[in-house]
């Protein structure tokens, strides 16, 4: 795995991710995403692709700092709300970009290119999309490193974002405000 | 006294408009401070605003992630057009001085230099504007501030360890509590941003302020300005609401900041025959070193940047090897942990130790050599704009040696390790270790966290009409009544934070405007 399996992909990847041609693919193969049934409540900004794909790279991106349990969907969710409404501020332009951005990735062949499995994003191993984000990280190709700075960052600020985060890396909080420790 | 006239964009029930004598484009430090002195010399000024109007004071959350969707533009990472560089820049009333971190520097003397002898621009020298700095000083309390917290002393330390040039930051503070929350916007009203300063003052001096309203074109009539027009905006300021502005006076002061203003007047098809029209726009890109301490920093709390180092401004000479400044970067989890590039344990180690994160950052200026243009506006096929700005190796130069000056500066600290923010990059035990690793270290974007809190440029001054789009008091050469005071005006970076610089030159060119039409009437 890793970095010359991205390398080898780099045709599919590059192609996939011309803006129009994704926005084409992305409609005429969204009955291989309209299966599996909506999860959560409806999204500001925040696609359905957006979503799964999230869904698989915060937990891997977040590793041990993520809670075990049930408490872990409730984090998750939590997490996803915050980059629903981050995106939702966006401009048009650039909200459209990291829709298609997600469309594309979410894109079966792509997706089994880049993770090696034909599972949904959120079905599909940790180790295998910690092998993908490792070896975007390290790639060559300005395209991949791309996905990895914006996979990596979303799943950051998502998550440190969310007061329950906060504990476990010896942040008390605001010293004021609805935050503040002892705050109701 | 009357209630404060203001339109929220929002919640327009109809198409509003109104007719004053001037309009101000944009309520940041060049637009608030233009139109405070515009409405104090009598005139009815009407401020157009693409953000809200937000209390920062019984509004804040102190949570990261909403205060940036609120009062940023783009959430704080509007991209450059290949995504290399973050550009943070406010979209609230009182711009990007409601949300920056008080660093209150005049202009340095070799950037004024340059700008003589570069740019022709007289009258601009540091005597002449010593007056306008004077006067903002007094007005916003920009004051030294005496009680650095642990990231900016471990700053002091490691410069004074190594015998660089260093000092104490000036803020716009009255009242400041040292919470270190300068970014989400204060919670006490106590930073003298414009949205607690020169905005309510000139909205009790009857001007209106018009807010959630996109400044879409000027409308040109005869070769003036007749109107500015502008959309109404959702409560997040994203969506056209299908309702519209129009402002109509005989002047027009436009302060939409650097990459918005030039967007503006591109889009207005204001003459440019010289082609200099968003060209020359640029970020004094900052880059970012993380170093672990073996005691708590705390970075997230006091006053976030209260030392500077200029050592390396200007070691080479203003024209030599691209030159910065460093300063503290310390602030809360998202910022802190945004710059921190790897996942998984690797990651979570690191969070968990972040008490003892200590963060450098530094400005690399640009603009002042060849190999050193600045990025260039585009419009895209709606209209918004978007900065194409190439990096090239003089800047990578830049970024490399500013790198190694803040490993060297976090090791004479005491630091354990030290990573620069690149997720390239691994973390450092020693100097010797990060001279050579440093040394060897693939510059390439966007693994080199990158982002800039100071774009500046776009509707250059100068001397000459071929080379630039206005003169040193904001006048547009080609368009008689256009004037613009904002952040774009400047000719290049100014390697120090440009606040003070935008308020002297506001201050300075609004008030040659106010005398230019109690000529006139």
């Amino acid at each position: 795995m890793g970095r010359d399996l991205l390398v080898s992909r780099r045709g599919l990847l590059q192609a996939g991710l011309i803006g129009s041609a994704a926005v084409w693919c992305g409609g005429a193969l969204g009955c291989a995403r309209s299966a599996r049934a909506p999860r959560a409540a409806a999204r500001a900004a925040l696609s359905p692709a957006g979503e799964e794909i999230l869904a698989a790279v915060i937990p891997v991106v977040l590793g041990p700092l993520l809670p075990a349990g049930p408490a872990r969907e409730r984090a998750l969710d939590a997490g996803l709300a915050s980059v629903d409404d981050y995106l939702a501020s966006l401009s048009l332009p650039l909200q459209r970009e990291a829709s298609d951005a997600f469309d594309t990735l979410d894109l079966p062949p792509v997706r089994a290119l880049l993770l090696g499995t034909w599972q949904p994003w959120r079905d599909a191993p940790a180790g295998a999309v910690e092998a993908f984000l490792r070896s975007a990280r390290q790639s060559r190709f300005l395209l991949a490193r791309r996905i990895y700075a914006l996979l990596q960052s979303l799943a950051v600020v998502a998550w440190f974002d969310q007061p329950e985060a906060w504990r476990e890396i010896g942040y008390p909080g605001p010293p004021i405000g609805p935050h503040a420790p002892g705050a109701a | 006294m009357s209630a404060p006239e203001i339109h929220d964009g929002s919640a327009f029930a109809g198409d509003l408009s109104l007719e004053g004598d001037v309009v101000v484009v944009g309520t940041g430090a060049g637009g608030a401070t233009a139109a405070e002195i515009l409405a104090g010399a009598g005139l009815r000024v009407l401020m157009l605003e693409e953000g809200a109007y937000r209390d920062t004071r019984r509004d804040a959350t102190l949570r990261e992630l909403p205060s940036f969707t609120r009062l940023y533009r783009e959430g704080a990472v509007r991209p450059t057009k290949d995504g290399a560089i973050a550009v943070v820049q406010g979209r609230t009333v009182g711009g990007s001085t409601t949300v920056n971190w008080t660093s209150s520097f005049r202009t340095p003397r070799q950037t004024l230099e340059h700008w003589r002898d570069a740019h022709g621009l007289e009258g601009l020298g540091p005597d002449e504007l010593a007056p306008w700095f004077e006067a903002i000083e007094r007005r916003l309390h920009i004051e030294p501030w005496p009680d650095p917290n642990p990231n900016n002393a471990l700053l002091a330390r490691g410069a004074a360890a190594l015998g660089w040039s260093h000092g104490a930051i000036r803020r716009n503070v009255h009242g400041c509590r040292n919470l270190g929350y300068c970014g989400l916007g204060c919670p006490l009203g106590a930073k003298q941003s414009m949205d607690v300063t020169a905005v309510p003052a000139a909205l009790g001096r009857g001007a209106a302020l018009v807010t959630r309203v996109r400044a879409e074109r000027l409308v040109l009539e005869g070769g003036r300005v007749a109107a500015v027009d502008g959309a109404a905006l959702d409560e997040r300021c994203v969506r056209p609401t299908g309702r519209r502005a129009r402002l109509r006076a005989p002047w027009v002061v436009v302060a939409a900041g650097a990459i918005e203003s030039p967007a503006l007047l591109m889009r207005s098809g204001v003459p440019d025959p010289g082609g200099r029209l968003g060209r020359g726009t640029f970020l004094q890109a900052h880059n970012y070193s993380m170093a672990l301490m073996p005691g708590p920093v705390d970075p997230f709390y006091g006053a976030p940047q209260s030392v500077y180092v200029d050592q390396f401004t200007w070691r080479d000479g203003v024209g030599g090897r691209a030159g910065f400044n460093m300063e503290a970067a310390g602030a809360q989890p998202v910022v802190t942990m945004n710059q921190y590039k790897g996942i998984g344990t690797e990651l979570a180690e690191f969070a968990r130790r972040l008490r003892h994160v200590h963060t450098l950052v530094s400005q690399i200026r640009d603009g002042f050599h060849e190999e050193s243009p600045g990025g260039r506006v585009e419009l895209r096929s709606d209209g918004s704009a978007v900065l194409d700005y190439p990096l090239g190796e003089y800047f990578w130069d830049g970024v490399r040696s500013s790198y190694l000056a803040m490993a060297e500066c976090q090791f004479a600290a005491g630091a354990e390790r030290v990573q620069p923010a690149c997720s390239d990059a691994p973390a450092y035990r020693s100097f010797a270790e990060a001279r050579v690793g440093i040394g060897a270290l693939r510059l390439r974007s966007p693994s080199v966290f990158l982002n800039s809190t100071h774009p500046l440029g776009g509707c250059a001054m100068g001397a000459d009409p071929r080379t630039s789009v206005v003169d040193a008091f904001g006048r547009h050469h080609h368009v008689e009544n256009l004037v613009v005071l904002d952040g774009s005006i400047v000719p290049t970076s100014l390697g120090v934070n440009p606040s003070l610089t935008l308020y002297a030159l506001a201050a300075r060119g609004a008030t040659a405007l106010a005398g230019r039409i109690a000529g006139r009437s």
